[in-house]
């Protein structure tokens, strides 16, 4: 375990590091001139330019500055952005409607997904489960890009039950936001549940539990259940990683001042710093759990052991 | 990207000849998955569907006899009329042949990405699984980097730089190709690795190794057709999801931008005047829809068909 545990570090290390440069070189290294974008539409003297130049260590070679970067990052620092604000600032003030955006995602998939696929699974063959497959292929071939602005059409101004945008950041503003940004991982975990749960009602321990003569409901309830949760609870961890990263389209159409939605607006400025810090956030939240989720397998089922 | 590995994940299909079938002759495992694939109706329609596409991707003006491009603010907004049968948006054109027309950078980018991605995952993946070792090793982590960068986080990055750089129409139709392809070739890698090691060990590959077989016949001739069937679901459901890609990021503004015709664009713009009128973004919404929903479902029912345990 201890040396899995190790080889996982070093393996994540090498992706962050591999990941921010990728991120870090493409957007300064051939990027525009980073002095003039500060200034605006301003001119800048020669001897503003020097200094500035200075300020931000742009005299330095580039694999200077990224190490730099990478050694201030360990201690938590982010940098400046080009508006002048700590990244550190912006990032905590853009992760809280984000998390909540992610936990109203991940929340719908379990109590819809989940459930859904039980019952699919249960009364497979039957409408139910026909009609569910038939659900779930259309949910995941709809491009959020189309669901998005569809939704916000039809439950924001044909039927206003919803604000049409979730700016001011309450909970229930961001109700629909996170439904949307769920929906996939709804049609995806309804999937899985039922590919899971109806392996295992095949399985030798279901029948030796049946042939004991435990009730139906037991049998589905407990044995099938816990074993069928194994790659569920992977997904939905994976997923979470995920989501937050694919906010950027449901954030910019509901107007949620989160992570993705700055880091748009940071591209469209180019505001270097800011965009690396936030894809290095990003970066670090999909990897973590995805190592949490490597982790809690093998707490998850017994049979599982790393070497 | 991340569900389409345990979507595709296809059993290979038992050797062992399937009892029933009109004729009770020995079939191969194409021929059985191709018996069960010809009776779902879910799978013509979706040919059909696709078919449609290519068809419109190819020869637009087959479809529409209007320009996309022959706007005229005078009819903004106006209704249906016998040529424009969704009317007209706000800049007065016509939103269907916008629509028709928006097909053909779909198709070629999604097809294009697609080829991009199978070529490369081809070539890691076989010699990944194949020759193992320091190899494998590298490739291994390669794709564990190129997972570490959401596709469409890397996108929005990476179009954003040939954006600054002043490309032209076709110039950003090819960045898009490759991006989304140097993107998305990891999960068909690690899909055709993982069946090229249990491939290698099998009796008949040594038995080919000792007639004399060199490594690139026994990979070409020998191992690849093994790792073809998962290969095609995951590729055919990647298309789906580089022509989402390209609309998303074409609404982003780092994408194709006008005078080139996209899906993506028209959503985009609509978007903003959809309080006064919805059907300029309820076409193109419907044609992504579509064409995506038909590769997806076309993935989906050729892995169910190679799946013996589905049946």
């Amino acid at each position: 375990m201890f040396r899995y545990l190790v080889r996982r570090l070093l393996q994540m290390i090498l992706v962050f590091v591999a990941t921010t440069f990728i991120v870090y070189s493409l957007m300064y290294a051939t990027g525009g001139d980073p002095i003039q974008a500060l200034a605006g539409e301003r001119p800048v003297s020669p001897t503003q330019r020097a200094q500035l130049i200075r300020e931000y260590g742009l005299d330095q070679p580039f694999l200077v500055r990224y190490w730099n970067y990478l050694s201030g990052l360990l201690q938590g620092d982010f940098g400046k952005s080009l508006t002048g604000r700590e990244v550190s600032d912006i990032i905590a003030q853009a992760l809280p409607p984000t998390i909540q955006l992610a936990a109203i995602a991940i929340v719908t998939t379990i109590a819809l997904g989940v459930t859904v696929g039980i019952i699919a699974a249960i009364r497979r063959g039957g409408w139910f489960d026909n009609a569910t497959l038939v659900f779930t292929l259309i949910i995941i071939g709809i491009p959020i890009v189309v669901l998005a602005p569809l939704a916000q059409l039809i439950f924001t101004i044909k039927i206003p039950i919803f604000p049409t945008t979730a700016t001011s950041g309450d909970l229930y503003a961001l109700l629909l936001p996170g439904i949307i940004l769920g929906a996939l991982s709804v049609a995806t975990a309804m999937r899985l549940t039922r590919a899971s749960f109806t392996e295992n009602q095949r399985s030798d321990y279901v029948r030796t539990a049946r042939s004991k003569g435990l009730s139906k409901r037991r049998v589905v309830g407990v044995h099938v259940l816990r074993n069928s949760l194994i790659p569920i609870i992977t997904f939905l961890g994976i997923e979470l990683g995920a989501l937050m990263a694919g906010a950027i389209v449901t954030e910019g159409v509901f107007n949620v001042p989160g992570v993705g939605f700055n880091l748009f607006r940071a591209l469209r400025t180019e505001d270097a710093p800011l965009v690396v810090g936030l894809v290095s956030v990003l970066v670090i939240i999909f990897l973590v759990a995805n190592l949490i989720v490597d982790l809690l397998y093998a707490v998850l089922d017994p049979r599982i052991r790393y070497e | 990207m991340s569900d389409l590995e345990s979507i595709a994940t296809v059993e290979t299909p038992k050797t062992q000849e399937r009892q029933g079938g009109p004729e009770s002759k020995p079939r191969s495992a194409t021929a059985d998955a191709w018996y069960e694939l010809r009776r779902k109706p879910l799978f013509w329609i979706a040919v059909l569907i696709t078919l449609v596409v290519v068809v419109m991707a190819l020869f637009p003006s087959l479809f529409t006899p209007n320009d996309p491009g022959a706007c005229a603010l005078g009819r903004r907004l106006a209704d249906p009329t016998g040529a424009a049968i969704f009317g007209y948006d706000v800049q007065g054109c016509d939103v269907f042949a916008k629509a028709v027309y928006g097909t053909r950078n779909s198709v070629l980018i999604g097809f294009g990405a697609a080829f991009v991605a199978g070529v490369i995952a081809m070539l890691f993946g076989v010699t990944a699984g194949y020759f193992g070792r320091w190899w494998d090793a590298i490739v291994s982590r390669v794709i564990d980097i190129v997972l570490g960068l959401p596709l469409l986080l890397a996108g929005i990055v990476f179009m954003k730089r040939v954006s600054n750089a002043g490309w032209g129409q076709n110039g950003r139709i090819t960045a898009l190709i490759f991006i989304l392809g140097l993107l998305g070739w990891t999960t068909a890698a690690r899909v055709i690795r993982s069946s090229v090691i249990t491939t290698k060990q099998q009796d008949y590959v040594a038995a080919a190794r000792m007639l004399g077989a060199g490594n690139g016949r026994i990979m070409w001739r020998h191992i690849l057709p093994n790792a073809l069937a998962p290969f095609i679901v995951i590729i055919t459901m990647a298309l789906g999801a580089f022509i989402a890609a390209e609309a998303t990021l074409s609404f982003l503004g780092v994408g194709l931008i006008p005078p080139s015709q996209s899906w993506g664009l028209d959503i985009s713009e609509a978007r903003n005047y959809m309080r006064e009128d919805f059907v300029p973004l309820a076409v193109p919404s419907a044609f992504l829809a579509l064409t995506v929903l038909a590769f997806i479902i076309l993935g989906d029912t050729i892995r169910e068909a190679f799946d013996p345990k589905l049946r």
